[in-house]
């Protein structure tokens, strides 16, 4: 039983990254992956908002009448997504600042909506928070390593500590063909290191 | 539990259901947090006009109630005879790359640029969002840097001033060297930079009344 979810936090992680093998919530994986921080900061607060979500939409999952599921889902995501947003701006005001414009987009962040359709809809409580954990530790490992990756590249820093003298950044790395290009790489990686063990 | 049905009943209680406990939800949360959100905005105002203006001097000031005119908010700040020390402007560009740029500059009564500072932005993180350093920088330690890039982009170009602190902008012409200014700019980043230094030209305008930003009236209007 609790080999089970254990499974299904370890699959969102590996199995079902929701960046490099399901593809979604590319939008804000591209746009705020400029630093480290950043995308640790994006992975954490979408993670925040994929348990609660989970885990409310498996709680009402049987009140919720098939014909308005998705309304009353998109309900409920935009309200831990405005708890959040209303949170942060008072408490960790700088890491607001930087994420922007990304916060009130998670409403419609697909990864969410997605797994409320795909797991939380059709399981218990705790298998729902477990496939938030799971999903949302997997979006949250993607993205740090991807702004790892283009923070170092870019701007020579890692998490906000210089190590290479400036004349080295590549700046293309920060801006967006940047994002792309490091991110299809790291697909690339992840996908054969994953075909070798099967 | 079995599922409920999906007739119009159902859906319609459901739904208006939902809706009720999250907006009761958001407004209880929101009575939460406004006050501490209201602290942070008014701590970084004032944290603003006092760099602005004072830098690093340590003098006693007090601040009179801001003025709110055209789009532009004032603070004037005394010393503690009443004497005006300057004036912190928040000017706000539509232009930058990213959309607003909200700065405050600080004036003092000649209109020489005493500080500024970056209160909102949406520029490129690593390029554009220098411009909270990037105009205060000696241009000796940013000579380095600027060059490097040069020789990466192909167009070796020569070390500038880029520091506005200390300029007027009613005697210098302050628009980026490109567009025949006196301030250089971002490395990479003009548009950035042609947004931030309108911004405070029209911050400049704001108080002082006329402009020496666009260009045409820079030499004429000293006369």
């Amino acid at each position: 039983m609790i080999m089970n979810y254990f499974k299904t936090i370890i699959n969102g992680i590996v199995k079902e990254n929701p960046t490099f093998v399901l593809l979604l919530g590319m939008c804000p994986t591209l746009a705020t992956t400029t630093s480290a921080v950043n995308g640790l900061g994006m992975g954490v607060a979408t993670m925040f908002v994929l348990i609660c979500s989970n885990t409310f939409i498996s709680l009402l999952k049987n009140l919720i009448p098939d014909g308005v599921r998705i309304p009353c889902y998109i309900v409920v995501i935009a309200s831990f997504v405005t708890i959040l947003q209303m949170v942060m701006q008072a408490y960790v005001p700088d890491l607001y600042k930087t994420l922007g414009i990304f916060i009130p987009l998670i409403v419609v962040n697909c990864i969410i909506l997605g797994r409320a359709e795909a797991f939380a809809a059709k399981n218990n409580v705790l298998a729902s928070i477990c496939d938030g954990i799971g999903i949302g530790i997997g979006f949250t490992v993607a993205l740090t390593l991807l702004g790892f990756v283009r923070e170092l590249l870019g701007n020579g820093a890692v998490f906000g500590h210089q190590i290479l003298p400036s004349s080295m950044n590549m700046l293309v790395f920060v801006l967006a063909p940047g994002a792309f290009i490091t991110l299809g790489l790291l697909m690339a990686i992840v996908n054969s290191v994953k075909n070798r063990k099967a | 539990m079995k599922k409920l049905k999906s007739n119009i009943v159902n859906m319609a209680v459901v739904l208006t259901l939902i809706a009720v406990a999250a907006a009761g939800l958001l407004a209880w949360v929101n009575n939460v947090t406004s006050g501490p959100i209201e602290e942070i905005n008014n701590l970084a105002i004032e944290n603003g006009i006092k760099s602005v203006i004072l830098g690093d001097r340590d003098i006693q000031f007090t601040v009179e109630q801001p003025v709110e005119r055209e789009g532009f908010v004032f603070h004037n700040v005394n010393d503690l005879k009443g004497n005006l020390l300057g004036t912190a402007v928040e000017s706000t560009d539509r232009n930058g790359f990213g959309g607003n740029l909200k700065v405050m500059v600080g004036f003092d009564p000649e209109g020489v640029i005493l500080g500024y500072t970056v209160l909102e932005h949406s520029e490129t993180p690593g390029l554009g969002a220098q411009a909270d350093d990037w105009f205060r920088q000696k241009s000796a330690d940013a000579a380095e840097q600027s060059a490097a890039i040069d020789v990466l982009l192909g167009a070796p170009g020569k070390p500038g001033n880029h520091n506005i602190i200390g300029m007027n902008p009613g005697d210098e012409i302050m628009m980026v060297s490109k567009d025949g200014g006196d301030v250089d700019a971002i490395t990479a980043s003009t548009i950035t930079s042609r947004a931030f230094l309108r911004a405070v030209n029209a911050a400049y305008k704001s108080v002082f009344g006329y402009t020496a930003a666009d260009g045409v009236s820079g030499a004429s209007s000293q006369n």
